[in-house]
């Protein structure tokens, strides 16, 4: 594979400044005595991908759920589209209706159907009626690919259908930023690529995208960057095809000699 | 079966009415304490399962005082009692009827509590990523699913609600069992009388306890 950036929403470094979605400045995070991130900085443009690799209890998600208040960050700040966020008295609900959320083990509501779910946002949190919901949420599943699925429920569908509609249901708030907590860990081999190829065609389209994950193919051809944290530091960062094929530190060798082992990490 | 004993249920059409009322009674007696108790559960369990200290921690003390002491030591406390420590005197149905309520509150409480908290953190936390604030979550996403959970416990706390109905017999409450101790005395035959009764309470809890059967099936095929 060649290191041409392929499909890159960014026109490279010399086109017109482009808006900061993300900044992290010095972020840290204790659980109880248990520092989990220790001065974190990190930078994400408007448009861009960055996926995130570590070991698990890195602090991989634990920044991810920080993006959006999730959790609390002990110290440090963070803007989101150039509000800050970490400094109290901010709209809970308004910072995560800019910010959609796609979990490992989907969350789905069990007791709603596919369309169902993909309303909540818009008529529970937007207030939009029901008819008005109806049909943003029908013109997404149709993105995702599940129009036909529409009246099941989350127990009657495949975990990468499940994932699908979370995607689907994420982006019914018209988000600007998409955050994905392991999106494909919990599903079958067979079932991640058609969640990998939904995520791909949101970033076509220059959705901000900060996604967490061991899925390095993804990384390579649809990131524009790869962050490595190792014990809540950030170890490297730069274009996935250098980081992830020739990693410069000790730690990240060790750990994508792990994940190519296909051991559990 | 032992040969000496005559039966003799001939009192039964006799006695009919007043087992009627008695029954309709003891009915009351359910019915409001499963709606007090009910509704009290619900917002101590949403009390116990605050992060504050000071809501949950009193709510804590409070809910095992009642779960942990005999329900006919409370009714006895709440209707002898109350009035000699505060001066409040309460009619004896009232007294009971907010005793057996605060005594299954209690244990409604940590039913709702338990049947959030199995829920896990996720769906909590998929509504509140989504912008949903607190009550929207406990709205939509929390207790519609919850309920199917707490259903079936509840359900039989219900069946033990409609036993425990008699421990009012004590403070002369009008109800099933006090009514059947005077038709026993005025008939003689306290074998049949108490038999009778049986049958009284089985026509009540048999279909409640079929209900909780089936809550439970269901509940087991759904998830």
């Amino acid at each position: 594979m060649g290191t041409a950036s392929v499909e890159s929403p960014i026109f490279g470094p010399d086109a017109a400044p482009v808006a900061i979605a993300i900044e992290v400045n010095d972020l840290h995070k204790n659980f109880g005595s248990v520092e989990v991130l220790k001065g974190i900085d990190l930078e994400i443009k408007e448009g861009e991908v960055v996926v995130i690799v570590g070991r698990s209890g890195s602090g991989k998600s634990t920044l991810l759920r920080c993006l959006n208040l999730l959790e609390q960050p002990t110290s440090g700040t963070i803007r989101v589209l150039g509000e800050e966020i970490t400094s109290g008295g901010v709209s809970l609900s308004r910072l995560r209706r800019k910010i959609g959320m796609v979990f490992q083990h989907f969350e789905l509501f069990p007791h709603r159907t596919a369309i169902e779910n993909v309303m909540a946002g818009p008529y529970i949190v937007l207030g939009m009626t029901k008819i008005e919901a109806r049909e943003v949420a029908s013109t997404l599943l149709d993105k995702v690919g599940l129009s036909h699925r529409a009246d099941q429920y989350p127990n009657q569908l495949s975990g990468g259908e499940k994932q699908r509609v979370a995607i689907a249901r994420a982006l019914a708030l018209s988000p600007k930023i998409m955050l994905f907590d392991e999106p494909t860990s919990s599903l079958d081999p067979e079932l991640k690529g058609e969640v990998l190829d939904t995520m791909r065609e949101l970033a076509c389209e220059g959705m901000t995208m900060v996604v967490v994950t061991h899925e390095m193919i993804f990384a390579r051809r649809v990131a524009n960057r790869a962050i490595f944290i190792d014990r809540g530091v950030v170890v490297e960062h730069g274009p996935p095809d250098r980081v992830l094929r020739t990693p410069a530190t000790e730690p990240l060798k060790r750990f994508l000699n792990v994940l190519f082992w296909g051991e559990n990490s | 079966m032992y040969a000496g004993y005559e039966w003799d249920f001939s009192w039964v059409a006799n006695e009919m009415p007043l087992f009627g009322m008695a029954a309709w009674v003891s009915i009351k007696i359910l019915l409001l304490a499963t709606m007090l108790s009910l509704a009290l559960g619900l917002c101590i369990g949403q009390g116990l399962l605050s992060r504050r200290w000071y809501v949950a921690g009193p709510l804590r003390v409070w809910v095992d005082l009642f779960r942990l002491t005999p329900p006919l030591l409370q009714i006895v406390l709440i209707f002898f009692l109350l009035p000699v420590a505060t001066g409040m005197r309460l009619p004896a149905f009232e007294a009971g009827v907010i005793a057996l309520s605060l005594n299954y509150s209690a244990f409604f409480s940590e039913i709702f509590r338990a049947g959030v908290l199995s829920l896990g953190r996720g769906q909590g936390e998929a509504g509140a990523a989504m912008g949903m604030t607190h009550f929207q979550v406990l709205k939509w996403v929390i207790y519609p699913q919850a309920i199917r959970r707490m259903l079936p416990p509840i359900t039989n706390m219900l069946v033990n609600l409609t036993k425990d109905t008699s421990l009012l017999t004590i403070i002369g409450v009008a109800e099933l069992f006090n009514v059947s101790q005077s038709v026993s005395a005025r008939n003689f035959k306290n074998v049949e009388v108490l038999l009778v009764l049986a049958v009284f309470y089985l026509v009540i809890n048999i279909p409640l306890s079929y209900l909780a059967n089936r809550l439970y099936a269901r509940q087991a095929v759904r998830i």
